[in-house]
């Protein structure tokens, strides 16, 4: 097979393509989790702690027994509802329900299941829980200190610390001594949580059999096997994770969750199936989202505009629970080597345990907090030295083929060309610094992983003393009506990437995608993938589906052969045609070659499989932020700041991302848009607000996601660096592309009306007293060395 | 969430109606009146004052109609902000309604739900079980307030946004009940206390919204603080209405919305505009008066603070509106 990366002769991939599952969505046919029907299915209800932090004394459940229509009832001494389990292994610290403790106000603590909804909730609320309040630890800052009760009971030294990071490359001081200028400040960033269309759905249901099978709207259905494997207490080969569409996770739905152990509880107790479908409640009570973080930073520029040194502290507060924090508390540090140059880096981040609903992964995941204090403070610098910032950003761009202080391995970058594009798209030459008061234009630049090198479980670990099981590995079957299988857990999650794996394999096939079908759903049919987290399904399920369909191929030119009696390797497939390059006037039908390939043998199997290549240094920390290749971004966004009310509007983003090459470029546009929609709201709007550790704006009304009248024109450059890797030469566009947005808005604010906001969200009332503190009129002046 | 139970009538007619009000009183039975549902409903899945009757009044035709005198009060919101009549009569109450939530409640909320909307509040509008983890509030099922700790009434607040615009109109509503009807003026209508919140009786239904001749002689804007552009209610509000003679005020009103737990006139403001003119120096000292006067509470988006300082930008951008004489600069957040 010739290294189809540097042809640009595809019929499939770089055009736009519906997704595969677009019509059953248009129509209403596609089946999310709550349309299943399942005779005999219960309605589960969770019973949820109405306090911060309390022992549990009693749960009385004798009235909800009672009750006419109730099946079951659990509670932590339930056999596995205390079993600890985490999504990652370093980390188990979560239960399906509170065992003698909660935790946050919303922690899980008893459950029912009864014949209908009603009754599954006045059974629920008749429980009747006596809790002994103990002193909640709500502010990060304060668990740093010794606690009176620790929520981690292993905790070493009595705080609630959960992780600790602590880097160094270089000399930062002395880099910092020797700077032209140098900047710094504290940021700080409000709770904002995901917001996705589907609320989390899950039914859990024993087979006559006894064998467990649990449907769930789930971005990784493997961790939750093996979880759920766990705390059930049951052989995973028992058990059956069945993901139905999803409608959106964003990272919400990328642990295992309480509800979904909670709910197979409930359905062995009763011995029937039960359904958990969350209220939006429900949801923001689950969180997972963006951790709360205050970042201080300083930042060290040369008089040209070199990055001298870069010092990042962050206190990161995790909620109840560790769930993916380790790695948060690494990728605020790890993540901000690129996309600059940094020859001078310290990190200390600290995830701290507090009684509030735990943070998680979200979107951009570990860099977007990040993003926005080191965008900001290279504009300050910049206004400094009178440097242009396009000037200064290009001038420490990564360059491609080279490694960081931290020894990531950088290959294809497209940051100059994402620069270059949006300097260009966005005028900014004619508009930055330039534009009347209340006007502005704002660049911010990002850089992210385009898949985790490093698995979460040692069975994937690509080092012989570990498993070396491949990260995706994608089955392809192929039987006498010539259409195409292909299997894989990877989870669509509405992101497209069952069409994604389609085009990946009916590339080289030679085929339409109306040939491919793509089964994703069930761990019974699909070899393991881990699923869609760290962005990483395009470039490692792609890999492995790209390879599975070349081993496909491989059959096929053999029977080409056969029928021909020309050599295997002179066939290439295209048009469904099997085609002698050395003489195209001999070709066999796809058919024909299916059929031919059969002969003795019955359907086609190949597999193809992707495994991470081993990357990184040997100090402590390495292998976070690993990647096998790295998004990049310039963003510019361009605002109305009203100076009487202090509201912002955001009119234009010019949205540059480098996703390698674009397999479906409509789908690129797709994720930019989101992204870019996903990043205002932490920008603008989104904010979890708490009243005495409970959540004071559960629902969609009062947590302010922008509506589509609030968004923007959204200019998306697609950039295809080609990456030498990535299947085709893709990586990833689904989570780099938020992060720029924010800073972008920031630097676009202090452009209109000089003020420089440190805290997200950048609300209206900030804003105006910014304007306060500086003065009306206070447009800041164009740096001398941008004049063009 | 689930509705709660109960028991639904659905009358043809608006003496149907009273006749089913007659016998729930006769029996001592509680009732609410339904009309868009995009209130009641919502709280009812909150559980919040769920009544075991609830009378539709969907399809009481006596509650249907657009005129320039009169608007059913069961007419739907998106119908009145595209009615010819009402656009080139009343300008400001199309805009007004127009900007109430999002096209999909338009299209299902009524001007009557809109002027009856129940009071709003952080600590009010939550789940059943989030009410319990709080230990509720004085509108629910607690005794003592959230917002305002010892305090004996509720300060939820009011968010309609027709209200201050019909108010400016000198708009009166009828009440129809088992007792006969009445007529009562917008302007003592509404109570400041978010329990209490106006002076209609619970058996009285409010049947159409009536508007005096000398509307038309009055030229009125709305403007409205909120956070997108769609979907959230007002956190502050104030229409403008004045009769000029030239630029001269012969008489003016305002009235504010979100600020309190009724919309509610502001005489005295007004009062010092009469006989000036109007342009930026009037304006400008309107504002301060208005919100100095203002006390909103901490129970909604925004800080009290900034939602009290925003009042005075409304009232003038109101009055650029009316008097033409200084575009707003932007209409990003206070539109």
């Amino acid at each position: 097979m010739t290294d189809e990366r540097k042809t640009n002769s595809f019929q499939i991939v770089g055009k736009n393509a519906a997704l595969v599952d677009a019509w059953k969505k248009v129509t209403g046919e596609g089946l999310y989790t709550d349309d299943f029907r399942i005779a005999g299915l219960l309605t589960g209800k969770i019973v949820r702690s109405t306090r911060a932090h309390a022992r549990i004394v009693k749960v009385d459940t004798s009235r909800a027994l009672a009750m006419e229509g109730v099946r079951a009832v659990v509670t932590g001494l339930d056999p596995g509802a205390g079993v600890k389990f985490g999504v990652l292994p370093i980390s188990k610290d979560e239960t399906a329900l509170a065992v003698d403790r909660v935790k946050y106000v919303g922690d899980c603590v008893a459950a029912v299941a009864a014949d209908d909804e009603e009754t599954a909730t006045a059974a629920a609320e008749s429980i009747e829980v006596e809790y002994e309040d103990l002193e909640p630890c709500l502010d990060p800052r304060k668990a740093l200190q010794p606690q009176s009760v620790p929520l981690q009971t292993k905790s070493p030294d009595g705080t609630n610390l959960h992780k600790a990071v602590d880097q160094a490359f270089g000399d930062v001081e002395a880099a910092f001594q020797a700077s032209a200028a140098v900047s710094g400040g504290r940021y700080e960033f409000a709770p904002v949580t995901h917001a996705f269309t589907e609320p989390h759905c899950v039914i859990a249901h024993f087979e006559p059999d006894g064998r467990l099978v649990v449907i769930s709207a789930q971005q990784v259905p493997h961790y939750l096997h093996r979880a759920m494997a766990e705390v059930m207490q049951m052989p995973m080969h028992r058990i059956r994770i069945v993901r139905p569409m999803v409608g959106g996770g964003f990272g919400g739905k990328s642990d295992p969750f309480p509800h979904e152990m909670v709910a197979a509880l409930l359905a062995r107790r009763a011995g029937r199936p039960v359904k958990i479908n969350f209220d939006r409640e429900d949801v923001f009570l689950t969180n997972h989202g963006r951790h709360p973080t205050q970042y201080d930073i300083r930042i060290g520029m040369a008089s040209d505009g070199a990055i001298t040194g870069l010092d990042a502290k962050a206190l990161i507060d995790g909620g109840a629970w560790g769930s993916f924090g380790v790695v948060t508390t690494y990728y605020n540090g790890v993540l901000s080597q690129g996309p600059y140059k940094i020859p001078n880096f310290r990190y200390s981040g600290r995830r701290v345990y507090t009684n509030k609903p735990p943070s998680g992964a979200m979107r951009g995941h570990g860099s977007v907090n990040a993003r926005f204090a080191i965008e900001s403070e290279l504009d300050r610098l910049c206004e400094q030295l009178g440097l242009d910032p396009f000037d200064v950003r290009k001038k420490n761009a990564l360059a491609p083929n080279s490694t960081t202080v931290n020894q990531f391995r950088i290959t294809s970058t497209g940051l100059v060309e994402c620069l270059d594009r949006t300097r260009a798209a966005s005028q900014w030459d004619r508009k930055f610094r330039r534009m009347p008061y209340g006007r502005g234009i704002g660049l911010g630049c990002g850089f992210y992983i385009s898949g985790s090198a490093l698995p979460i479980h040692f069975d994937f670990h690509p080092d012989p003393k570990y498993g070396q099981i491949p990260q995706s590995t994608v089955h392809v079957k192929i039987d006498l009506d010539a259409g195409v299988t292909v299997h894989s857990l990877a989870a669509d999650t509405g992101q497209g990437s069952d069409t994604m794996l389609a085009q990946c394999v009916a590339e080289p096939l030679g085929i339409p995608l109306s040939r491919v079908r793509v089964r994703t759903e069930d761990t019974d049919l699909a070899p393991i993938d881990l699923g869609s987290y760290s962005s990483r399904v395009t470039f490692m399920a792609g890999n492995a589906a790209r390879n599975a369909a070349i081993a496909a191929l491989e059959k096929l030119q053999i029977a080409a052969a056969r029928l021909t009696g020309r050599p295997a390797q002179s066939f290439i497939a295209r048009d469904e045609k099997l085609i002698d390059v050395t003489d195209p006037a001999v070709a066999v039908s796809f058919d024909a070659a299916v059929r031919e390939a059969m002969r003795g043998t019955g359907a086609l199997q190949a597999t193809g499989s992707y495994q991470s290549p081993r990357l990184g240094g040997s100090f402590k920390g390495a292998n976070a932020g690993l990647s096998p290749s790295y998004s990049f971004q310039a963003f510019v966004a361009e605002v109305e700041v009203d100076p009487e009310t202090g509201a912002v509007r955001v009119t234009d983003v010019w949205a540059a991302h480098d996703c390698g090459r674009a397999l479906n470029p409509v789908v690129v546009q797709g994720q930019i848009e989101g992204s870019v929609h996903m990043g205002l709201g932490q920008a603008l709007s989104e904010d979890m607000r708490y009243l005495k550790g409970q959540v004071l704006n559960a629902n969609l009304l009062d947590y302010k996601v922008f509506t589509s009248v609030d968004t923007p024109r959204i200019h998306s450059i697609v950039v295809e660096s080609i990456d030498p890797e990535g299947p085709f030469g893709a990586k990833e566009c689904g989570e780099g592309a938020l992060a720029p947005v924010i800073p972008a808005v920031a630097n676009a604010i202090y452009d209109a009306v000089g003020v420089r906001l440190t805290s997200v969200p950048m609300t209206a009332e900030k804003i105006l007293a910014g304007i306060r503190k500086v003065g009306r009129g206070a447009k800041p002046k164009l740096p001398a060395g941008a004049a063009r | 969430m689930i509705l709660p139970s109960f028991e639904l009538h659905r009358p043809s007619s608006l003496a149907e109606a009273i006749d089913l009000v007659r016998g729930f009183e006769a029996r001592g039975e509680s009732y609410d009146f339904l009309s868009g549902g995009t209130d009641l409903l919502a709280n009812y899945k909150c559980k919040i004052n769920v009544k075991r009757h609830v009378v539709s009044l969907r399809h009481l035709p006596e509650l249907l109609g657009i005129s320039r005198d009169s608007i059913g009060a069961g007419e739907l919101l998106w119908r009145i902000a595209e009615s010819q009549e009402i656009h080139e009569s009343f300008p400001a109450l199309a805009k007004a309604a127009e900007w109430v939530a999002s096209p999909l409640i338009r299209e299902s909320a009524t001007i009557g739900g809109n002027l009856l909307q129940d009071t709003r509040c952080y600590h009010y509008n939550q789940t059943y079980w989030w009410r319990v983890a709080h230990e509720s509030c004085l509108k629910a099922e607690a005794d003592v307030c959230r917002v305002v700790p010892g305090e004996k009434t509720c300060v939820a607040t009011y968010c309609g946004d027709l209200a201050p615009v019909l108010l400016c109109m000198g708009a009166s509503v009828r009440l129809v009940g088992p007792d006969g009807s009445r007529d009562v003026p917008l302007s003592a209508f509404y109570i400041d206390e978010g329990i209490q919140r106006f002076v209609k009786k619970p058996s009285e239904i409010l049947s159409e919204v009536r508007i005096p001749t000398e509307a038309r002689r009055r030229k009125v804007a709305y403007r409205k603080l909120r956070l997108r552009q769609s979907i959230d209610f007002p956190d502050a509000g104030i229409a403008f209405a004045a009769e000029l003679s030239g630029s001269r005020i012969v008489n003016c009103w305002i009235a504010s919305t979100a600020v309190g737990s009724a919309a509610l006139l502001h005489p005295d403001v007004a009062q010092k505009a009469m006989g000036r003119d109007l342009g930026e120096p009037l304006a400008g000292e309107l504002a301060a008066a208005l919100v100095a006067s203002a006390r909103p509470y901490r129970n909604t988006f925004f800080a009290p603070g900034y939602r009290k300082e925003m009042l005075g930008v409304l009232l003038r951008r109101a009055m650029a509106e009316v008097g033409g004489f200084e575009p707003a600069p932007s209409q990003s957040a206070a539109g």
